[in-house]
């Protein structure tokens, strides 16, 4: 099954939607913040999907993901933002950045999985 | 005159203030001073055109100035008296080149300790807000735990159900195997108590063709009986001749006696068959009697139906039974399945405590901006000498709160911005957030997957 690297500096939210993914039968790496996860990256984790959160402390989101695109080894993989910002001027910033999806929180689990499926080929 | 730092009613209100004392002023300095006047005037005029030899017209100026001088000294005199200074009370607001010089300290005697005061009651509410973020989180995650807690449980009931079901379907099976089996039993012996019925039957008959056969030997020994009676009288009468024939019949009457005791022994034979036949007809009689009385072929099928009915409910029963049970099981099945889905949304439902937190966030920060600009008010105030002098360089409030909105996380902070900004008059309308939030977005240069 797939692997799934999930950032949010929200303990809960780490807990619950690796919780979430967990019993969908995917793999979670958690990271609470965007440097812990540029850690993992650079360690090689293999992943099929990058979820991360826009607003965090430290480096944001829109700025891990043009990190991670810098990386040859995560070039094409998919990236979904999962953040309470619905602005579409933040969307296309991330867009531009390399993402591919961008969820609303609060997300249901059902929207949630159902654009995880979309996204991980 | 003019009256600054006012409104337009209370502009009013003072100068009606001020034309109302100025007259009740100038009524009671007017009235003791004309009196003076009427008083003094003779003496007056005299003093000086005697001593000072002043013509008329001098005399009249002379006493005009003092008239003048007396009044204005004696309204000062009154008002001070009355309204604590010279200008019927209104002197503070009255324009002054030097005006605020009392303003500015009360400012600072009580307007600034108060802003300065505003720090710590700040950090209270913002503590108090941490505090909130810090408990909603705890809370949440603690939830969160017992929701996966909750999930263990709902697992271990799963596959305790799936290992029941499964049993429960193999009992099913096996009771029916039970059930069939029991069934071709039932047939055996059904089977078996017809052959028993039939050679039952079958021995009856035999057994009477058998009695029927050794009573039809009585008939042969009856006629052996008169042949042999008919025989001793042959042989009587033969004795009865020979005697007449004397010595010539003495061979015969030998011969005569023989056969008489040839009939008498055949007699006593045929007795003896007779009686043999009986004991024979008797004994057979007795022994199908006997197996008559054993065999209670009636009641065994009796019996036999009955244990077969017996059998057949039983089956019907734990059929019913095990179909109840599987039942159970599958309702246990789908309520755990549809408390998995909830359980599921519930942790999805979380998200709350990280929206909460990040609004909570925005608060505090309005609340330090708010802090910030009391203070620049406050500093203002410290280092200005005076009003006319101060040239307040200071942000407005305004634009703090426009650089809080830039820095919003969610349209619902904005939305609530700028339906506040409505509600106060100072309408926002332009920073309203689109209507509807496209809550899912996939882009559509999705990034190729590598090969």
């Amino acid at each position: 099954m797939s692997t799934i690297m999930l950032v949010d500096d929200s303990a809960t939210i780490l807990l619950s939607i690796s919780s979430i993914l967990g019993k969908a039968g995917y793999t979670v790496e958690k990271a609470a913040n965007a440097e812990i996860a540029l850690g993992k990256f650079n360690a090689g984790v293999k992943i099929n999907l990058l979820i991360t959160d826009l607003n965090m402390p430290g480096m944001n989101g829109i700025e891990l993901i043009k990190e991670v695109r810098k990386l040859p080894a995560y070039k094409f993989v998919p990236i979904l933002f999962l953040t309470t910002e619905s602005q579409q001027a933040r969307k296309m910033e991330a867009k531009a950045a390399g993402a591919s999806g961008w969820i609303v929180k609060p997300a249901t689990a059902d929207e949630l999985l159902n654009t995880i499926k979309l996204v991980i080929k | 005159m003019s009256f600054k730092h006012t409104t337009p009613s209370a502009h009013s209100a003072q100068r009606r203030q001020f034309v109302v004392r100025s007259r009740l002023v100038s009524i009671a300095v007017g009235v003791p001073v004309t009196l003076l006047v009427v008083l003094v005037h003779e003496s007056f005029t005299t003093l000086l055109a005697s001593w000072l030899s002043f013509g008329p017209l001098a005399i009249d100026l002379v006493g005009t100035v003092c008239i003048l001088i007396l009044f204005t000294a004696g309204q000062r005199l009154l008002s001070s008296i009355f309204f604590h200074d010279a200008h019927f009370g209104v002197q503070e607001r009255i324009e002054d080149p030097r005006p605020s010089c009392p303003a500015n300290k009360i400012c600072k005697r009580v307007a600034l300790p108060e802003l300065r005061s505003i720090v710590p009651f700040k950090q209270i509410l913002i503590d108090q807000l941490h505090s909130v973020t810090e408990q909603t989180e705890k809370a949440a995650f603690a939830i969160t735990t017992r929701l996966q807690s909750i999930d263990a449980v709902a697992i271990d009931l799963q596959q305790f159900v799936s290992a029941a079901s499964a049993e429960s379907s193999g009992s099913a099976a096996e009771s029916e195997a039970k059930v069939s089996a029991n069934r071709v039993l039932i047939k055996h012996m059904e089977s078996f108590i017809q052959k028993r019925i039939n050679e039952s039957a079958e021995d009856a008959k035999s057994n009477a063709d058998a009695i029927e056969k050794t009573q039809s030997l009585k008939s042969l020994v009856e006629l052996i009986r008169r042949v042999a009676g008919q025989t001793n009288l042959l042989a009587l009468n033969a004795a009865i001749e020979a005697a007449r024939a004397g010595d010539a019949g003495r061979g015969f009457a030998v011969v005569a006696d023989e056969v008489r005791k040839l009939s008498q022994e055949t007699e006593a034979a045929v007795k003896k068959i007779d009686d043999g036949i009986l004991a024979v007809t008797q004994l057979i009689e007795n022994r199908c009697q006997d197996k008559i009385a054993d065999s209670h072929i009636d009641e065994e099928r009796q019996t036999l139906e009955n244990f077969s009915a017996q059998l057949g409910t039983l089956g019907n029963s734990y059929e019913q039974l095990a179909q109840r049970e599987q039942k159970i099981l599958e309702h246990i099945s789908s309520t755990n399945a549809r408390l998995a889905e909830m359980f599921i949304e519930t942790l999805a439902s979380v998200q709350f405590q990280d929206i909460t937190r990040q609004q909570i966030m925005q608060v505090i920060e309005g609340i330090e901006r708010i802090d910030s600009h009391t203070q620049s008010v406050a500093g203002i105030i410290q280092h200005a000498e005076d009003c006319a002098s101060t040239n307040p360089n200071i942000t407005p409030l305004k634009d703090a709160f426009d650089a809080l909105f830039s820095t919003y996380v969610m349209d619902e902070q904005r939305d609530v911005h700028a339906r506040a900004l409505d509600r106060t008059g100072k309408s926002a309308s332009s920073k309203r957030s689109a209507a509807k939030i496209n809550k899912i977005e996939l882009f559509q240069t999705l990034p190729e997957i590598s090969p």
